[in-house]
């Protein structure tokens, strides 16, 4: 997309001319197919055929999307072309994710997680193993670690793969401003004894930052304690949690000097946020939301 | 996913004529006609997709000098193979090149199956690359197990 511009919507394809597009992606799915095969089978598994179809679309949108072609030059262009085309964008694409890949492997902030480390694994062996040729379109299978937001599933590809670096990239930024001794202790307060085998390590200091900005407090120890939440109950506003978690998470945000992108992301996890607080606020109890620290080791 | 019906595909089988007809075995465009519906069901039941011509002119060429086929029932022993092919390549999670898997066919075929097209298709995967490999001697009362 260029600078915000719409594009004029494109006429839909007519019926001849559908079928005409259907003619000429089934001969490149063929011959597709038989380079898959090296021409030793005529015929390939169903569920080959529609995941090398799969991979034909989306390595020929990556060339429309950068070449600026409308779909309409399919019915027209040299489709093994756009093919080769769009495996050179998706190379380069896939080179950069790699490349975000080492830079988010090198900056994993401590406290670390089994399964950040499995999935940062994971990602690694995607990179190595990833066939833009023939199957462009998969995604990383072993992603065990979730972020506060999931990456949308209808991305494909190396894509989806890029997305959950960035997204990854910001939820380690965000903890290691939270800072190390802070997140630790919020970890062991929500999962016991400090096992590694901790899920999102941003989930719950994220939460507990924010219970602290609604009650004005510097994100710091992170600490809510009982009294905190009463407080807490008492300023929610009732009906409107959404935009006092949003306002908290921007001050979050500002506090830590956080980059317009985290910022924009806390906001949107604040979002998230809301329907549990605002559950919680209505029934009374905050204890499962905003978790008090353990006392800490003498 | 659609498939076209193919007009080449249809030259094509039946230029095997030319082959065939030495050995007093050819097809009518009727034949054909048929033998592409009995391809798509057969691919629709192997959970296969095909480009290009098919499989039907590889398996005229090698079966067609098999002493067991005649001209009567021709159309349905290759529809027979045909469906019997496409199986056993589902089976064998593509171990074996079309060539390959239509080579063990024409031996146990020729051998073990004495022509007969059901008991070729069935036969389990296993069977028939075990068996192909091992070759078959009709004077061997070992080897005969069901047949005889």
């Amino acid at each position: 997309m260029t600078g915000g511009l719409t594009a004029p919507a494109e006429a839909p394809l007519s019926a001849d001319e559908e079928r005409l597009l259907q003619a000429r992606l089934w001969a490149l799915l063929g011959r597709q197919a038989a380079l898959y095969t090296m021409g030793d089978s005529s015929s390939v598994p169903e569920q080959t055929a529609r995941e090398l179809a799969a991979s034909l679309r989306y390595t020929l949108d990556k060339a429309l999307e950068a070449e600026r072609l409308p779909e309409r030059a399919l019915l027209s262009c040299d489709l093994a072309g756009l093919v080769r085309r769009g495996q050179a964008v998706l190379q380069e694409q896939t080179e950069q994710a790699r490349a975000l890949w080492l830079c988010v492997c090198r900056g994993a902030p401590e406290p670390d997680s089994e399964y950040r480390r499995r999935t940062l694994d994971g990602l690694g062996q995607y990179f190595r193993r990833y066939d833009l040729r023939f199957f462009a379109h998969r995604v990383p299978c072993s992603v065990d670690y979730p972020l506060l937001l999931p990456v949308p599933e209808t991305l494909p590809g190396v894509d989806w793969a890029a997305q959950y670096l960035r997204q990854l990239r910001l939820e380690n930024e965000l903890q290691r401003r939270l800072g190390a001794e802070a997140v630790l202790r919020v970890l062991e307060a929500v999962y016991g004894d400090p096992g590694r085998d901790w899920l999102n390590l941003c989930e719950q200091p994220l939460v507990n930052a924010i219970g602290r900005a609604l009650l004005h407090r510097p994100a710091g120890t992170l600490e809510i304690t009982p009294a905190d939440r009463a407080a807490l109950l008492r300023v929610l506003p009732r009906g409107s949690a959404a935009q006092a978690a949003e306002a908290a998470a921007r001050a979050v945000g500002e506090e830590l000097g956080c980059t317009p992108a985290l910022r924009r992301y806390l906001a949107s996890c604040a979002g998230l946020l809301s329907p549990r607080l605002a559950a919680a606020a209505e029934h009374g109890e905050l204890s499962h939301v905003f978790v008090s620290l353990r006392a800490a080791p003498r | 996913m659609e498939q076209d019906r193919n007009p080449t595909a249809r030259l094509e089988l039946l230029a095997c004529n030319a082959l065939s007809r030495c050995y007093g075995l050819s097809l009518g465009e009727a034949d054909v006609r048929e033998l592409e519906v009995c391809r798509e069901q057969a691919l629709l039941d192997a959970g296969r997709v095909e480009f290009g011509g098919g499989v039907l002119p590889k398996l005229v060429r090698a079966f067609c000098d098999s002493p067991f086929l005649e001209q009567q029932t021709y159309v349905q022993t290759l529809a027979e193979l045909q469906e019997a092919f496409y199986y056993f390549k589902s089976e064998s999670m593509e171990r074996f090149s079309d060539d390959e898997l239509i080579g063990f066919m024409v031996q146990i075929f020729n051998g073990r199956a004495q022509g007969s097209a059901e008991y070729l298709t069935g036969t389990s995967l296993e069977e028939l690359c075990r068996w192909a490999r091992e070759g078959w001697d009709p004077h061997s009362a070992a080897q005969a197990e069901d047949l005889f």
